[in-house]
This record gives structure tokens, C-alpha cells and sequence, in this order.
């Protein structure tokens, strides 16, 4: 019950700083792509882009497809540039006086293409008005309206005599007759008008969609099923026909493998679910217990096109939702070696997740520069994505995994890769504060004191720093010259300001009160450093930690590098409390020593951490799901208490050490322990100055 | 005796009325008019026989509700909320051909008019053309208004004005003949601007929060009724006025709102609070003696809320006829 009060405590402290912040801070995580990325809107791209292609052949090869696009897809109408009418036989057409850039509507006009024309119109009004239908506020005007609303365009349409765009019109009329809930004639029509077509043709395939929709609403289970199961239209054969879903998508994927609309329904189960939640409990059994070993065996036959796409979606699920990476492994490596084909890019990815899970690194080299070449590649709307990819596997999977085995270098190689990397190009990112800042406002902040750096104090590398003893940083700033390969190639995408990493290792050192490491290490860094940290761009650094109590900022205390300043002083307490043969000399030193001490770890803080509670430079950290798993504040919060503890003891030892009243008396009063001065030391020089500074001497001695 | 002497305030407030013969300036017939607010227009032989002893003149029939939606739908604009019709009406039963007015109203929830803000042309397109299409549809004739219930405040009167004045210019573009266009008035309305519309029907129901246990009545409630109507009220509409004629038993578990008890259902647990709350003929007339102190003297058709056999039972045909008597004086 008392952790739960705390942690209800805690969670109430963390809201009420929050609220402190108009944008933030913002929880850490790192990215979470999905894997499967299957090319979801390929079914309607093919579609549009072979109906393009067939308007095309049937008006003229000098169009283009973006024009006709625009016409059959678009809101450009032709009758936007010019209309005919037609009198006794004899059709005249008028024209708009200026030439649209439309080259297909350029093309109906120019050649007074009137069954273009006319084709064009219907199925523009028929699209209308199946669409107003559909709307929650559509009411009929009449009777009529609503049962023949569509029988003028049913008559046009059985009107027309034409071959060219007959099949065109035979989609119509389906879907006309479907629309109005004619689904006998629906089905005849279909029957009648495509029985000599090909069933490849274009337009008998967008028709059967219709017919299976019919033959439902007419009862006809197995004709439907037929159509839906060929369509790979798994939600319609389960909610109409088959109540199983697993059975459903079973018959959809054996008949019809290669369906994109069944691609369409293994992406909503695979990727279906809440960013925040993840996926149901239902989705997450439906493609452990149905889709991955239908995969699997439907990836081996023979008949199938996409083999590697099967091997893909098989890898994916046997990895990500069974846990079986060596399964995964076995799937995806059939994957590649099925050709890749259109997801080739795809397998290569996934390869590499389960690489660095299974601790396989001979690739591992050529995958990631591959993959920066993903990351940088500006123009693609899926660089982004592959930015997200590189640190998934590099924070959740590689370094985790370096760090496990011990070799802390490579992880800290690795995380600083996967933080700068991206950075190295010219693609704009979320920063870890999920601000959206571009790379050159990093960059800015890297160098200009004015702009808070929300990404060098925040970010996974820095953590990972942060939780490492300094001699490790130093190693590994040493490691930066290295001409091992995989080495050199993380450290020339890494951020490798000797200033920040020699800060940082300076300030794990002033955490672990190593004064003479911590000046070695200081003293390394150069004058322009300083202003750039984020501690003093707030103001912590301004703090003097010699002044006992003091919670106020005291403007540059001294001149200079700080935490240096601070570190020599340290050190030069420390080793006079060694030499010196004076107790009172010792002691007032071991006074001044306790009072720095517990400064440095509460009011001015800033000089042996970079953050203080739960928000590191704008992010906040409240649970320690993420890699590194360490617990930084509660580490902090140890190293203050004991701290604290330290310095209390050592200034009662340092009181006890003095015996000179007026030593005594300005250790005192350095503690503002006025009243013992005004009882015990009213005789000294600070006694006397005290007594002729305060309006009521008695008030002390009481 | 006592009943006769409260309802004389009203039968003066209708009277003092029809003193003054002031020009209506829209041309507003004045008659005995009824709310229809069912969603399944069907009349029974109480109800019929209700509109012709009454010589109902103007029958005011809720067409449908519009309540903010699904995103699926939405007015075009990216990022706003979408507004859907519900709980349309459907005409089961044909209109007497007696009533010589049909004001389709249409209800419209707060939620839905937050969600107009900025689109209350596309949402009065739809809104119109839906209404002019039932109409048509349904074949009612006598129709050349429309009238709009909204509980707009401060906060969402811009937005209603908006929406009316959007609804005028469309209908008057859409509409086959001229349309009326009135609008609700709560009393808290009473003391804001009024609606860009031609009149308004200020609701004498509804006055309290039904969801308050404490409350007395929240049908009609002298006391609700008395703090708005304190001085004067210099209207700049025309003001019909509607009175309640229903009532209910609302439930109230462990102090918070239940619901409305069915008749139907059976009786309430030991936790339960009933509330019964009727439209009370006395305090309709107390209400109607200080709407006639209060409000400008002209003559005012009263509309009764709402058509109902179950609410016409209720009441005496001579109590319905003295609450619409106009010329009793």
C-alpha cells in the first residue's frame, strides 16, 4: 500500500512539473516501426494504373496519364472545356476559348470525341450519385428518386450500341443496377455481358466485387463465396458467408495467394492495432494460430508468384509475435533467397533485426551503411522510416546486445550511431523532445549558446554515457581514433566533440568525487565549451558551491571553466587536509571541503550532473522500459543522500578540529550559526563585527 | 373553483392579446398549433380527434435531430467534427388535412453546432435540402417554413446566427415557394441578441435541469420561470409561445439521474428516488399572467408540447381550450 501511495505520489509530482512546460516534456521511447510493410494500396494502384493505361489505347498514346488521371479520378470534368449539342443528326461542339492543359480533355474536344465525351459524363454522374446515396444525408426527393434514381443512367447505358467502350459501360450498368438493389439483373448482366471476356479483363474484374455483393443479398452463399475467396476479400466471406475468420482467410489465401486485398487484410492484422496499446489479444493469436503457418505453407508451393513476400510475412510473425528468432531466421534467409523481389528492401531489414537479435554480426557492417543509404536518401518518403528502422535494431537490439557481452565501446559506438547518424544528413528529424528540428538547428545549438541543445542531453547516447564509470568514456574517447573497420565507420556518423565527451567524463568523475581524474579530464576541454551546456544556458552553473546553504545563483562565481574551477579547489582541499600539520588549518578546510561537497550534489548541482528529477533537456524519463536500463534518478538520488550524510560528518569533525576562537568563530559563522558566535566568540573579530552590524546584540544572546 | 380562478390569469394574458390588433410583420397567421415530436408520425383516433376539436391550425412536426458524428463524415473541412441527422421521422400515417401548417423542426444538439463552427453553410445546405426532400417525398403540403430548436449560449450564438442566416439564404434559393424561418427561444435566450430569423417561440418547458434531484419540477417551475421575466422584455422578434402538456416520473439513484420511468416498467428498487412532474394547468396559467406582464402585447398563436394521447388524457377539453383561447375576452 505504501508503494502504491508513492508511486501515486510520484506519478502526481512528475503531472504537476509537467504542467510547468507548455509542449512537453515528452516520455522517451525509442521508435517502434512495424517490419511487415506490405504494399498495402498495390490492388488499387494496379487497378487505376492499368485503367489509365487502357483509356489510354482507347483515345490516344500522346495523352498523359496524369491528365487522364486527373479527368476519370479528379474533379476535372470535360465539361469544364466544352459541351456539344446535338440537333437533327448534326452534333456541334462548342469549345472554351482557352485550351485547358489537360491534354486528355485537350483530346475529347479537339477530336469532338463524343462517345469519350458522353461516357465520361455518365460514369462521373453515376459516381455522384452513388455517393450522395451513401452519405447519412441523403433523403429521396420522390418515390420515383428513390426507386428509379437510377434508371435514366441504366437506359443510357443499355442505349449504347458501341464496342469500343462497352465493357466500361457493362461495369456501369453492374454497378448501377447493384446500387439500386436490382441484384437479380445485377448478376444477369454480368452473365450476359461478360461471358465471351476474358477473365483477366479489367473490367469484368472490377465488376465481380458487385456480383459477389449481390449474390449475397440474394442468398447465394456459394457464388459468392466463389467471387469473395477469389478476391482474397476475407472480411466480406466471413462476415457474409463463412463465420469463421480463419476459415475465411484460409480459403482466401489458398485460391488466391497473390490478392492484394489479401495482402490488404494480413497488414490490418499484422499492424492493426493502437500505437500506444499494440495490437488485440485476438489479432495477436489470429496470426500466430492462422497466418504464419498458412504462410509457410503456402510460401513452399510451387503455383505461387510472391514466394518471398510469404517467406516475409512467415519470418515477421514466427519472430516478432512467437518469439522464435531462429525460425524467423530460417523464413527470412528463404525470404532473400527467393529473389526479394518487390520486397527486397523489406527482407533486408528484417534480416538485420533478427541478425543483431541472434548475435550474427558478419553482415552487419554492410547492412548499416546500406541502411544510411536509406536514411539519406532525402527524395524517398520512406526515409523516415528507415531512420526509425536503424534505431529500433541498433538501441532495442545491437547495443543491448554489445553491452550484455560486455564490450561497452562498440554499444556506446552504437548509440551514439544511432542518435547521429540521421543527423549526418540532410533529412530534418524528431528529436528526442519530438520537437521538429532540422539538422541545422542541432548544429546551430552546438555551437550557439542562445539555443537549447534538446538532443546532446537527452538522448540515448547520453544516457548510456551517463550510467558508465569515466574511465569507460575515456576509453572509449580514445577508441575514436580507431581504424578497425566497423569502428571507424560508427564513429565518422557519431557526434565526437571531444569537449562534450571529455565534459561528460569529467562530470562522472566529479559524481564520484575523483577530484584529481576530474581535473586531469576538465582541463582538457576548451573555453568555448561551457556556455554551450544546457546546465549553464539555465543558470545552475552559476552557483557557488562554497557558499554554505546557498540555493541562489550567484553570478560567475569565478571566471571560466566551473566544474574545473570546482575540481582544483577539491583537490587542493584535499591534499592541504593531508599536508597540513594545523588542526584549526585542517579543519577549516575540511569545512570548506563538506561545503562544496554537499553543494555539488544539492543546490549546485550542476556540477556533477546534467539534470536534476525525471526531465533530462526537455524529455522525461518516468518509467525504465527502454534501453539502457538503468535507473539514473535513483542512483542520483543515492549519491546525494550519501553525500549529504558525508558532508554532515565531516563538519562536525572539522568544528571539533578547531580550536581557535577566531577560526572558530568564522567557521561559525561561515555555517551562519550567528547565535553560537554571539554566545561563545562575542570577542572576536567576527563577534565584534556581528554585534555592531545587528540591531538587537540581545536577541542573539538569549 | 380554483382551477377556474388561475386559469382566468391566463385566459387574461391571451385576451389582453388579442386587444391589440398589431401588424405581424412576417404575416404570421395566428391559431391554436401543436408539437409533433415522435419519431413515427402516426396519429390515433385521440390524437385526430385533439387536432379537429381544437382547430389546430399549425402543427410544428420534429423532421429530425442533428447531433455531432462520426469522423467519417465530416463537412470538408479537415480537422473539424462532422454533424449527422438522427432519429428522422417517418411518416406512417397521413397529415389531417384540416391543419393548414406544417413546420418541419429540426432539432439541433449543442455538440453538433460546436461542431458547425466554420462550416455553417455546408451544414444549413444539408440540413435544407434534407428537409426540402422529406417534404417532397413524403408529399406533405402546407409547408413554407422551417423552424431550428437549438440551447445555443454565448459561447455558440455566433454560430447559431451563422446557421440561421446561412438556412434563410439557402432555403430561399432551394425552397419552391417562401419560406418562414423561426427559431426556438429558451428563456435564458430572452435577454441575449435573438436569432437572425423571422420569429421566435419562446419555450415555457423545460425550465429546470431534470438531472438535479433537488429540483422541484424541472417541466414548469413558477420559480424558474420568475428571475427571467423580473422587468420588461422588449423582444425584437415576434414571440409565439409554447406550453408544456406533458409529464413524467423521473428516477434518481443514490442522488444522480436514473432515467425516465416507463410506464411500462415495473417498480423501483428501495435505492430508487421517483420524481413524478407534470405540466401543471395552474402554474401554466401563473406563467402565462407573467409573460403577459412582461412581454410586449400583441397577438401570440400558443403551441402545445407536445401531441401525444397519453398527454392530451391529462387534461379537461375545456383546460386545452382555455390555454388556447385567444378571444375570451
Amino acid at each position: 500500500m505504501k508503494s502504491r501511495r508513492s508511486i501515486v505520489a510520484t506519478a502526481f509530482s512528475i503531472l504537476i512539473s509537467l504542467s510547468a512546460y507548455c509542449c512537453g516534456p515528452w516520455v522517451y521511447t525509442h521508435p517502434r516501426p512495424s517490419f511487415l510493410r506490405l504494399h498495402i494500396d498495390a490492388a488499387d494502384r494496379k487497378t487505376k494504373a492499368e485503367n489509365l493505361l487502357l483509356w489510354r489505347s482507347q483515345t490516344s498514346e500522346k495523352v498523359k496519364l496524369a491528365d487522364i488521371d486527373a479527368v476519370i479520378y479528379g474533379d476535372v470534368s470535360p465539361a469544364s472545356l466544352c459541351s456539344y449539342v446535338q440537333d437533327d443528326g448534326i452534333i456541334e461542339w462548342y469549345m472554351d476559348t482557352e485550351m485547358s492543359d489537360n491534354s486528355f480533355l485537350n483530346y475529347i474536344c479537339n477530336t469532338s470525341d463524343t462517345e469519350a465525351f458522353n461516357f465520361v459524363m455518365l460514369a462521373r454522374h453515376l459516381a455522384r450519385l452513388r455517393a450522395d446515396r451513401v452519405s447519412p444525408w441523403y433523403y429521396p426527393a420522390s418515390k420515383w428518386d428513390a426507386d428509379y434514381g437510377y434508371e435514366p443512367v441504366i437506359n443510357t447505358i443499355l442505349a449504347y450500341r458501341g464496342e469500343r467502350f462497352y465493357n466500361r459501360y457493362s461495369l456501369q450498368l453492374i454497378r448501377a443496377l447493384f446500387a439500386s438493389a436490382r441484384y437479380e439483373e445485377c448478376i444477369s448482366a454480368f452473365s450476359d455481358r461478360f461471358a465471351s471476356v476474358p477473365d483477366d479483363d479489367l473490367m469484368k474484374r472490377m465488376s465481380r466485387d458487385y456480383v459477389a455483393g449481390a449474390a449475397v443479398r440474394l442468398g447465394r452463399s456459394e457464388m459468392a463465396k466463389g467471387y469473395f475467396a477469389s478476391a482474397g476479400d476475407v472480411e466480406s466471406l466471413s462476415r457474409f458467408v463463412l463465420s469463421d475468420e480463419g476459415e475465411a482467410f484460409r480459403l482466401a489465401a489458398y485460391e488466391n495467394p497473390d490478392s492484394p486485398r489479401l495482402i490488404k487484410f494480413i497488414d490490418g492484422k499484422f499492424n492493426g492495432g493502437d500505437k500506444v496499446y499494440g495490437l488485440s489479444r485476438a489479432d495477436s493469436v489470429f496470426v500466430k494460430d492462422i497466418i504464419i503457418p498458412v504462410a509457410k505453407d503456402i510460401a513452399v508451393r510451387k503455383d505461387v508468384r510472391n514466394k518471398a513476400m510469404w517467406h516475409y510475412i512467415a519470418a515477421i510473425g514466427e519472430g516478432e509475435f512467437n518469439g522464435d528468432y531462429r525460425s524467423a531466421y530460417r523464413s527470412i534467409t528463404k525470404a532473400d533467397r527467393s529473389g526479394g523481389g518487390e520486397y527486397s528492401d523489406n527482407i533486408r531489414v528484417y534480416r538485420m533485426a533478427v541478425e543483431a537479435r541472434l548475435g550474427v554480426r558478419n553482415n552487419l557492417l554492410a547492412d548499416l551503411k546500406w541502411l544510411e543509404t536509406k536514411v539519406g536518401d532525402v527524395s524517398s518518403p520512406d526515409a523516415g522510416y528507415y531512420a526509425d528502422v536503424m534505431q529500433n535494431i541498433v538501441f532495442t537490439r545491437l547495443a543491448p546486445d554489445y553491452e550484455r557481452r560486455g564490450n561497452l565501446i562498440t554499444a556506446l559506438q552504437l548509440a551514439n550511431y544511432g542518435d547521429n547518424m540521421p543527423l549526418g544528413h540532410v533529412r530534418p528529424c524528431w528529436n528526442y523532445a519530438d520537437i521538429y528540428s532540422p539538422r541545422q538547428e542541432i548544429v546551430h545549438a552546438r555551437k550557439n549558446a542562445a539555443t537549447w541543445n534538446y538532443h546532446d542531453y537527452s538522448n540515448t547516447f547520453f544516457r548510456f554515457m551517463c550510467m558508465q564509470s569515466p574511465d569507460v568514456i575515456e576509453r572509449y574517447i580514445s577508441s575514436l581514433s580507431s581504424k578497425e573497420p566497423l569502428a571507424a565507420y560508427l564513429n565518422s556518423c557519431g557526434y565526437t566533440d571531444r569537449d562534450y565527451l571529455y565534459d561528460v567524463a569529467g562530470t562522472l568523475y566529479l559524481e564520484r568525487r575523483d577530484y584529481a581524474n576530474a581535473t586531469r579530464v576538465l582541463a582538457k576541454i576548451s573555453d568555448r565549451y561551457q556556455p554551450l551546456l544546457n546546465v549553464d544556458r539555465g543558470g545552475y552553473l552559476k552557483r557557488d558551491p562554497f557558499v554554505y546553504s546557498s540555493g541562489k545563483a550567484v553570478s560567475d562565481f569565478v571566471a571560466g571553466n566551473k566544474k574545473l574551477y570546482f575540481a582544483r579547489e577539491m583537490l587542493r582541499l584535499e591534499r592541504e587536509m593531508k599536508s597540513t600539520h594545523d588542526p584549526n588549518k585542517r579543519g577549516m578546510d575540511r569545512l570548506k571541503y563538506s561545503i562544496g561537497l554537499e553543494n555539488s550534489f544539492n543546490s549546485a548541482w550542476a556540477l556533477t550532473s546534467y539534470f536534476r528529477g525525471v526531465c533530462m533537456g526537455g524529455v522525461v524519463y518516468i518509467a525504465n522500459n527502454e534501453w539502457p536500463y538503468h535507473d539514473l534518478n535513483a542512483s542520483m538520488a543515492l549519491n546525494i543522500q550519501m553525500a549529504t550524510a558525508d558532508a554532515a560528518a565531516m563538519r562536525r569533525q572539522a568544528l571539533a578540529e578547531i580550536t581557535d576562537p577566531e577560526m572558530a568563530a568564522e567557521a561559525h559563522y561561515m555555517l551562519h550559526n550567528l547565535r553560537t558566535v554571539a554566545r561563545h566568540y562575542p570577542d572576536t573579530s567576527v563577534g565584534r563585527m556581528l554585534s555592531a552590524r545587528c540591531d538587537a546584540w540581545s536577541d542573539w544572546i538569549r | 373553483m380554483k382551477k377556474i380562478l388561475l386559469l382566468a390569469g391566463l385566459v387574461l394574458l391571451l385576451a389582453s392579446c388579442g386587444n391589440k390588433a398589431e401588424k405581424i410583420p412576417f404575416g404570421h397567421d395566428e391559431c391554436n398549433s401543436v408539437y409533433y415530436w415522435r419519431t413515427d408520425f402516426r396519429l390515433d383516433s385521440i390524437e385526430r380527434d385533439f387536432i379537429a376539436r381544437h382547430d389546430i391550425g399549425r402543427l410544428y412536426i420534429r423532421f429530425f435531430d442533428v447531433v455531432a458524428g462520426d469522423s467519417r463524415y465530416d463537412l470538408g473541412e479537415k480537422g473539424s467534427r462532422t454533424i449527422l441527422p438522427n432519429a428522422t421521422i417517418k411518416f406512417s400515417d397521413s397529415i389531417p388535412q384540416s391543419v393548414g401548417h406544417i413546420v418541419p423542426t429540426v432539432y439541433i444538439t449543442v455538440e453538433a453546432l460546436k461542431s458547425m463552427r466554420g462550416q455553417e453553410a455546408n451544414a444549413a445546405s444539408k440540413i435544407v435540402r434534407r428537409v426540402l426532400n422529406m417534404v417532397s417525398y413524403n408529399e406533405i403540403a402546407g409547408v413554407d417554413e422551417l423552424q431550428l430548436d437549438c440551447d445555443w449560449t454565448a459561447s455558440t450564438d455566433s454560430i447559431y446566427f451563422n446557421l440561421c442566416r446561412a438556412v434563410r439564404d439557402t432555403i430561399s434559393v432551394l425552397a419552391p415557394v417562401p419560406y418562414t424561418l423561426s427559431s426556438t427561444i429558451r428563456l435564458h435566450q430572452l435577454k441575449k441578441a435573438a436569432p437572425p430569423v423571422d420569429y421566435g417561440v419562446l419555450m415555457c418547458y423545460n425550465t429546470g435541469s431534470f438531472l438535479s434531484p433537488d429540483c422541484n419540477n424541472s417541466i414548469l417551475d413558477y420559480r424558474d420561470v420568475e428571475p427571467y421575466l423580473r422587468s420588461d422584455i422588449s423582444y425584437p422578434l415576434h414571440l409565439d409561445v409554447a406550453f408544456p402538456i406533458y409529464d413524467w416520473t423521473l428516477s434518481y439513484r443514490d442522488g444522480r439521474f436514473n432515467g425516465i420511468v416507463r410506464s411500462d416498467m415495473s417498480h423501483e428498487t428501495d435505492s430508487d428516488m421517483l420524481r413524478r412532474e407534470t405540466s401543471d394547468i395552474g402554474t401554466i396559467s401563473r406563467v402565462a399572467e407573467l409573460l403577459d406582464r412582461r412581454l410586449e402585447r400583441q397577438p401570440r398563436s400558443i403551441i402545445l408540447y407536445h401531441l401525444d394521447s397519453k398527454n392530451i388524457q391529462n387534461y379537461s377539453k375545456d383546460e386545452i381550450t382555455q390555454i388556447y383561447r385567444r378571444d375570451s375576452i
